[in-house]
């Protein structure tokens, strides 16, 4: 299994064909996996894991329950480190740097490589505040005009800020799941980082609200690399570029999506999306 | 079983219907060209309701299908393909039912001589028809590719028929009406056996996922 996706990645590093001709992923890789075992204790999640993500690419991991595609996506800034008893095997390779080396400050990695959750997570603050925290503990900003403009930013970028720009000062509890969730993508913004990973952003929003969430997706792709793990798969065919199949913690493919939703190489990755599966 | 399921079992039971009616409307325009027999090809005429009723309902229930169900890889292949097929098939009608209107012209006036390559071109237009049909219900790549080969076949006599007709024709001014007819049938059974290279392209197509239209591998 892994040779042969080890040959589809580097085809794909190659010659990537992405959906949006005029927006296209770039061919240099961001991120890698490499020889990539995961253990919560005794269990294994992940075997063998081999992946390489092009920057400025939105790759979407798909699979169903317990195959391990979100254990993966933690491990590209080592938000499992803080479950008890996890091990991992192999390398991450952050733009050619093993994130999980001794020397690395994981509080810095995950500036870097930020994070949006299924379940929006603003803090009891404001609005204002909900932004300006990363930016402030990461002491990015020198003035409090660099930091007003800096949360501006980013709440543009979120496609948040003609929604709440006359009431940045109320508190961010008030906002709509929705905007709740655009929030937290501005906050994730707001540090300044090079990859955004997001586990299932859209799963508790309604279909409008979901529609502005995988428009915003497809813009952060000029400035990001995305990886968005969800369980729908019109999603996943909607917005990402390239897609990842998890099985058992075994990936078993990854393809371009257009090539994993017409015409995917291995039976069990056609099995599960056509619904076959079991 | 799967919800989609059902409506694709559905949909090869319609594009196996409309095929197989088509291809009784092809056998019957060629045996009503060689046995001169006008009532068969006005029975042609008649039939070709049915094919076209089956066009539209095989484009609804593969349009719900697209909506409702949105199929992905190997459905989604072969809910496009049933979509184009259809589509190729009631032209395929289509043809033979031109083949019996012009069928009522060419009996009214006396042969113009003894059918040697015409019936032969017949055959193999229904033949290749029909292997495309079966290509596509039994998903047999093997099957359309050895089809689409046999267009030759078809043209090789397509052009030696035109010639022939040239011939008499040129050699005697009355038989013109009725070879002009014949140089329409045999244009609509060589247009017959490109679609039938059609159904089979789009065999390969549900079944590799590779679209061979318009590429060397298409002829």
């Amino acid at each position: 299994m892994q040779a042969t996706s080890k040959g589809k990645m580097e085809n794909i590093s190659q010659e990537p064909k992405p959906q949006d001709q005029q927006n296209q992923p770039s061919t240099k890789i961001e991120i890698e996996a490499e020889n990539l075992n995961f253990f919560y204790s005794q269990k294994q999640a992940l075997y063998s894991i081999n992946l390489k993500v092009p920057e400025k690419s939105i790759t979407a991991f798909i699979g169903p329950s317990g195959c391990g595609k979100s254990t993966f996506l933690r491990t590209i800034n080592r938000m499992n480190d803080i479950i008890p008893g996890t091990r991992v095997e192999g390398k991450v390779l952050l733009n050619n740097q093993n994130i999980y080396a001794p020397t690395v400050d994981v509080v810095d990695l995950r500036r870097r490589v930020g994070m949006v959750f299924q379940k929006s997570t603003p803090f009891p603050k404001s609005i204002f505040d909900n932004v300006a925290y990363g930016i402030k503990i990461n002491k990015l900003s020198s003035s409090r005009a660099q930091l007003q403009q800096m949360v501006e930013q980013a709440l543009e970028q979120a496609a948040l800020w003609s929604e709440v720009k006359d009431r940045l000062n109320d508190s961010a509890l008030a906002l709509s799941g929705g905007q709740q969730q655009r929030l937290c993508i501005a906050r994730t913004l707001a540090v300044m980082p090079e990859v955004i990973l997001m586990d299932e952003p859209c799963s508790a929003l309604d279909p409008i609200a979901t529609e502005k969430i995988e428009e915003l997706i497809v813009e952060l792709r000029e400035k990001y690399t995305v990886i968005i793990v969800t369980h729908n798969m019109q999603q996943a065919s909607r917005v990402s570029d390239y897609t990842a199949f998890f099985l058992l913690g075994e990936l078993i493919e990854f393809d371009e999506t257009e090539k994993i939703f017409t015409y995917p190489k291995e039976k069990k990755t056609e099995d599960y999306i056509t619904g076959r599966f079991g | 079983m799967r919800i989609i399921e059902a409506d694709l079992n559905k949909l090869k039971e319609k594009i196996n219907l409309m095929g197989s009616l088509t291809q009784d409307a092809i056998e019957q325009t060629v045996k009503a060209l060689v046995e001169r027999n006008t009532k068969l090809s006005e029975e042609v005429i008649i039939a070709d309701d049915k094919i076209d009723t089956l066009e539209n309902e095989i484009d609804k229930l593969a349009t719900d299908v697209m909506v409702l169900r949105q199929p992905a890889a190997g459905d989604l292949r072969f809910t496009i393909t049933c979509l184009h097929t259809a589509g190729i098939i009631e032209r395929v009608a289509d043809h033979a039912v031109n083949i019996a209107k012009h069928i009522r012209v060419i009996n009214n006036e006396p042969p113009l001589k003894p059918y040697v390559d015409l019936p032969k071109m017949g055959v193999i237009t229904r033949e290749m028809f029909g292997d495309s049909l079966q290509a596509l219900i039994n998903g047999d790549t093997n099957l359309a590719r050895q089809t689409i080969r046999r267009d030759d076949e078809v043209d090789e006599l397509f052009h030696l028929i035109y010639d022939d007709l040239l011939v008499i024709m040129q050699s005697d001014p009355t038989t013109v009406k009725r070879g002009s007819e014949l140089l329409f049938v045999i244009k609509h059974l060589e247009r017959m056996a490109d679609y039938s290279t059609n159904i089979c392209e789009m065999v390969i197509y549900m079944m590799e996922g590779k679209v061979i239209k318009h590429t060397q591998e298409a002829f």
